[in-house]
């Protein structure tokens, strides 16, 4: 390599705003502050509102850990609630919702996994869902949360996630990180400027100011200001698998009981989301336009939820697609800046956290990171990629007939990496796992089952088991389900004495 | 239920023992209600290979599998401890560096071990890497005892595999395999026939007359892959310009007093050496290029070389490094070295035979008609397996400054995979090693041998400038300190084999011994 630059990185810049730049501030002053790393954030206006939630994937949870925040506060902050995975409706006809639970489906039996007994009583004749076979999705459906107990490790996997308010939970984190020695500065126009040599961004101009760094976080959102405008890196547009091009926004009622889940129900032209919280119900109506009002879009989203909606509907343009890097020069996208997704799974948040772990694993050491970025940017490729197979495969594999929107998404090609797990699915029921998969096998499991694929044949040691074997082995797993789901107390109980009520915050 | 499948193995060597040992205790062979009739056809008169006599940790997860008592095991086999391997005159002249079974350190303040030492080591403040290899401060002492199953204890940090004798292993392996209903039929393949409309192997037609048919068959027929090749034509990826030796010589010697509990590799001009201590001798050998030396030559150095009497004329070897285009192909999967041939350098021989086995039972067909999908998982999965070793072999030749040959010369100079030069960049920019989610190897055998072989690494995670230098300082000498006390604490590998599995000679041998 020519021109090495030896300067130590002494000084971060995260411009942008919300839960993106405020996350960030987090991560790098925890990671990197007792390094005399220097953090500030230049701050744009905030374009969240009093209607948005956000929903996380499990591993959050950890990260928040690692950040040293009190879970119980945040979530007491923010109105947050518990998840115990996803409910899909009406992606098929005329079948039930099928559950994506966090966690895994029944149990080895004599060391051969349970998946294809699963399959093999399916072949003949069995009509249990395989998500029946989930303690986090039995909970779930019956309005029971739990934390995971080393005395469910004979479960298997078991995790969770939440739901919080937006708004409340940015004010949380800037709380956290200004506290921790984070610098802010509010910002609204600015340019660029770069270096003359190397291209890199010297400096944010704004009007008689100028804002120095080594290195730049783009935390713009979707505008990406920094790398995509600034640096001009590319858009690469996914909208040929993501029929979803505006998202319109509006809080609804609280339900009467906190589901612990999140819920997704398939439209004529388009998906509804459901994100509770302890004090309302989010909403999102994803949908095309060519197929759709925003006005029609409204009136489906009240006709379907079913909920009292407050006057507060906005909609937004959305295109999913990613920067074809996510760092350039000296400049790294987190979040929105590097990729905009369908919320189909709620891997948004998680696309963040993915990206500043990564960022932190390879901090340039000096000036000169294009080692850590290409490294950097095959890492978040894979991840972005590996999300998107999981997404699309929802609207490839949905079963609406007679409905142009849905009839045009079964019929479209899908890339390979998915093309191929399906086929592999289909023909045996396990799932080809490549580098940086997000969703683990119980997840593509879920996923797979409960859009109806069924594979031709199974792993034929499980038919090493007598039949009655392993009746008994299910209709033993059925019944530890059910009891262990009765002794759990629902979820607004949970929260009561966990997060709101008197007592949890005396703790 | 379909009718069950008929899986023919042919060949009986290390590879189609492990192969058939693996499904007799899986699938209830013999049984009414079995998935599998399988017979494994070999010749006696068809020698074996028998080299791989050094392997990996994983290979105790496949006797586990099998429920092979370890202690039986080792004494039918002869078997002594392995904790890595001892590398000597690579990257330089004079150089001795470990790659052991397990981590150096541990990682602290969520930090990987080796950014700390780069970072104290730059201060002049640490001891040398292997300082804290649990694995190589007990190889160096020839010191041998179990890893601590307690997760905080320094012990945990290590685990072992064996040297073993590979004819005795397949032996051992057909006695069990048998014991549970394989069937096994003696004779040479003397024609093939395939089915006109597939092109799929039909049957093997053996010299005695004797046709045996089959859905599927293993081809463990050695390099030559007298399925796979010789009849379905699957084809070759030849990666000699990388890795250029293609003759071994073998030859074992008397058990002496260097009783090591690793094996040891030399490099020389032409290649390398092996010595491989069992209980009752010593495996060694010359793998080496014939491009870079002749045959006699090479003859006269290994017998130079060898510290104790040869019991018997060096055995010879020719191979080539690649690997089959498709290790299953049609209805034939190969195992061993009819799927790919790697210098038996990081001992890896018998682990691929593992991992291939292992694959293969998760993919194993439901009924008598081949889903081929199958195999395009199959063959995903293994031709990853085979380009992790090349690249982790491959770096042994390449990071050197020997001089001294023309080898070394070639393989200095000579153009690496992208995959092998940017694990080398990453390495020495900050400290980087490759942490890939399957296949061989994990981080700590990547930093020994780049560490080893005098790639060092400039920089190192940034994270670990959190800790204050007192700090570090002092946490480096107390894991130094555990780990040397508790090192010195371990019975010697000799007494401990004794000990644990060790093989009285017999009174003929005894005999024999002192009639000399």
């Amino acid at each position: 390599m020519t021109g090495l630059d030896m300067r130590q990185v002494r000084k971060v810049v995260i411009v942008g705003r919300d839960v993106a730049a405020w996350l960030s501030a987090n991560a790098l002053i925890r990671a990197l502050g007792g390094t005399g790393l220097k953090v500030e954030v230049a701050e744009l206006p905030g374009l969240l509102r009093a209607q948005d939630t956000l929903a996380s994937l499990p591993t959050l949870e950890n990260f928040h850990r690692l950040l040293g925040f009190d879970e119980a506060a945040l979530l007491r902050a923010t109105e947050g609630a518990y998840t115990l995975g996803q409910s899909f409706a009406g992606f098929s006809g005329a079948a039930a919702p099928f559950f994506h639970p966090y966690g895994s489906h029944g149990g080895a039996i004599n060391r051969v996994p349970f998946m294809p007994f699963w399959i093999k009583a399916r072949q003949a004749g069995l009509n249990v869902a395989l998500e029946e076979f989930s303690l986090t999705a039995a909970a779930a459906k019956q309005g029971r949360f739990f934390l995971p107990t080393d005395e469910m490790s004979a479960f298997g996997h078991l995790d969770y996630a939440c739901h919080f308010r937006a708004r409340p939970y940015v004010q949380f984190l800037k709380a956290q990180a200004m506290s921790r020695g984070v610098e802010v500065r509010p910002l609204r126009l600015f340019d660029i400027r770069r270096d003359a040599g190397n291209g890199h961004i010297a400096a944010l101009v704004s009007g008689a100011h100028e804002i120095t760094g080594d290195l730049f976080i783009d935390a713009t959102g979707a505008e990406s200001l920094l790398l995509g405008q600034g640096l001009n890196v590319e858009f690469e547009s996914w909208s040929q698998w993501f029929p979803g091009n505006r998202v319109l926004t509006v809080s609804g009622e609280r339900l009467r009981r906190l589901p612990a889940y999140s819920q997704v129900r398939a439209l004529p032209s388009g998906c509804l989301h459901l994100t509770p919280v302890r004090d309302m119900t989010g909403l999102q109506h994803v949908y095309n336009e060519a197929y759709m009002s925003d006005q029609a879009a409204l009136e489906a989203t009240a006709l379907v939820a079913g909920l009292r909606l407050q006057p507060d509907a906005v909609v937004s343009p959305l295109t999913a697609g990613r920067r074809r890097q996510a760092w350039a020069g000296n400049c790294i996208a987190v979040g929105e800046a590097a990729g905009s997704l369908d919320p189909i799974d709620n891997a948004g948040l998680h696309v963040l956290q993915t990206g500043l772990v990564h960022l932190i694993d390879l901090f340039p050491l000096t000036a000169d990171s294009r080692l850590e970025a290409r490294d950097y940017n095959v890492r978040m490729q894979q991840c972005f990629e590996r999300i998107r197979d999981y997404q699309t495969a929802h609207y490839k594999l949905n079963r609406i007939d007679n409905e142009p929107f849905w009839d045009r998404l079964r019929a479209m090609d899908i890339p390979d990496t998915l093309a191929y797990k399906i086929e592999l699915f289909r023909a045996r029921g396990m799932v080809p796992l490549y580098e940086e998969e997000v969703f683990v096998a119980d997840d593509w499991l879920a996923l797979f089952a409960g859009h109806g694929l069924m594979p031709r044949s199974y792993d034929p040691m499980a038919d090493l088991t007598p039949d009655e074997d392993a009746i008994r082995h299910f209709q033993n797993i059925l019944g530890v389900i059910r009891q262990t789901v009765e002794k759990m107390r629902t979820h607004d109980a949970f929260i009561e004495r966990e997060i709101s009520g008197n007592l949890a915050k005396t703790v | 239920m379909n009718s069950p499948l008929r899986v023919v193995i042919l060949g009986g060597g290390t590879s189609g023992w492990m192969c058939a040992a693996a499904l007799s205790s899986a699938l209830k062979l013999g049984q009414k209600d079995s998935l599998l009739e399988v017979r494994l056809v070999e010749s006696a008169e068809i020698g074996t290979v028998g080299v791989g006599e050094a392997t990996l940790p994983q290979i105790k997860e496949f006797n586990d599998y099998l429920g092979i008592n370890e202690a039986e095991f080792m004494r039918r086999t002869k078997a002594t401890f392995k904790l890595g391997i001892e590398f000597r005159d690579w990257g330089k002249l004079g150089n001795i560096y470990h790659h052991p079974f397990g981590a150096f350190g541990m990682p602290m303040a969520g930090v990987e071990f080796q950014h700390h030492w780069t970072r104290a080591h730059a201060m002049g403040k640490a001891a040398p890497l292997e300082a804290y290899s649990y694995a190589i401060q007990a190889a160096r002492r020839q010191k041998f005892d179990f890893p601590s199953e307690d997760r905080q204890s320094i012990k945990s940090t290590y685990s072992y595999a064996y040297h073993f004798d590979a004819g005795l292993y397949a032996a051992f392996l057909r006695e069990f395999s048998e014991a549970r209903g394989l069937l096994r039929t003696e004779g040479r393949v003397k024609n093939v026939t395939l089915h006109s409309d597939s092109g799929d192997i039909r049957s093997l037609v053996l010299e005695s007359g004797e046709e045996i048919e089959g859905d599927l068959f293993i081809d463990c027929s050695g390099f030559r892959g007298l399925l796979i090749e010789e009849q379905l034509m699957a084809g070759w990826d030849d990666w000699s310009k990388w890795l250029p030796c293609d003759r071994a010589l073998a030859a074992p010697t008397e058990r002496t007093a260097d009783f090591h509990s690793y094996t040891r590799s030399t490099a020389l001009s032409a290649g390398w050496q092996w010595r491989i201590p069992l209980q009752h001798r010593a495996g060694n050998g010359y793998c080496y290029s014939s491009a870079f030396v002749s045959d006699d030559e090479a003859h006269r150095t290994l017998l130079e070389n060898l510290d104790g009497a040869p019991l018997a004329e060096p055995k010879r070897l020719r191979f080539q490094a690649g690997r089959r285009k498709k290790s299953w192909y049609h209805n034939c999967l190969t195992i061993g070295l009819s799927s790919g041939f790697l210098e038996p350098l990081e001992s890896t021989s018998i682990y691929l035979v593992q991992i291939a086995v292992t694959t293969f039972l998760q993919l194993l067909p439901s009924g008598n008609v081949i889903d081929p999908k199958l195999a395009a998982e199959f063959n995903r999965l293994i031709d990853r397996e085979y380009q992790r070793v090349r690249d982790f072999l491959i770096l042994h030749y390449y990071a050197n400054t020997r001089t001294d040959s023309a080898l070394w010369e070639y393989v200095r100079h000579m153009s690496v995979p992208d995959s092998l030069n940017e694990t080398i960049e990453q390495y020495r920019h900050r400290g980087r090693v490759p942490n890939y989610k399957d296949g061989l190897f994990s981080p700590p055998s990547w930093l020994a041998v780049l560490n080893g072989q005098d790639i060092t690494a400039a920089g190192y995670d940034r994270m670990a400038d959190n800790m204050d230098e007192a700090t570090l300082v002092e946490k480096l000498e107390t894991m130094r300190g555990r780990i040397e006390a508790s090192v010195n604490a371990m019975p010697d590998h000799a007494d401990f084999v004794a000990d644990y599995c060790f093989v009285p000679p017999s009174k003929a041998a005894l005999m024999e011994g002192a009639a000399k």
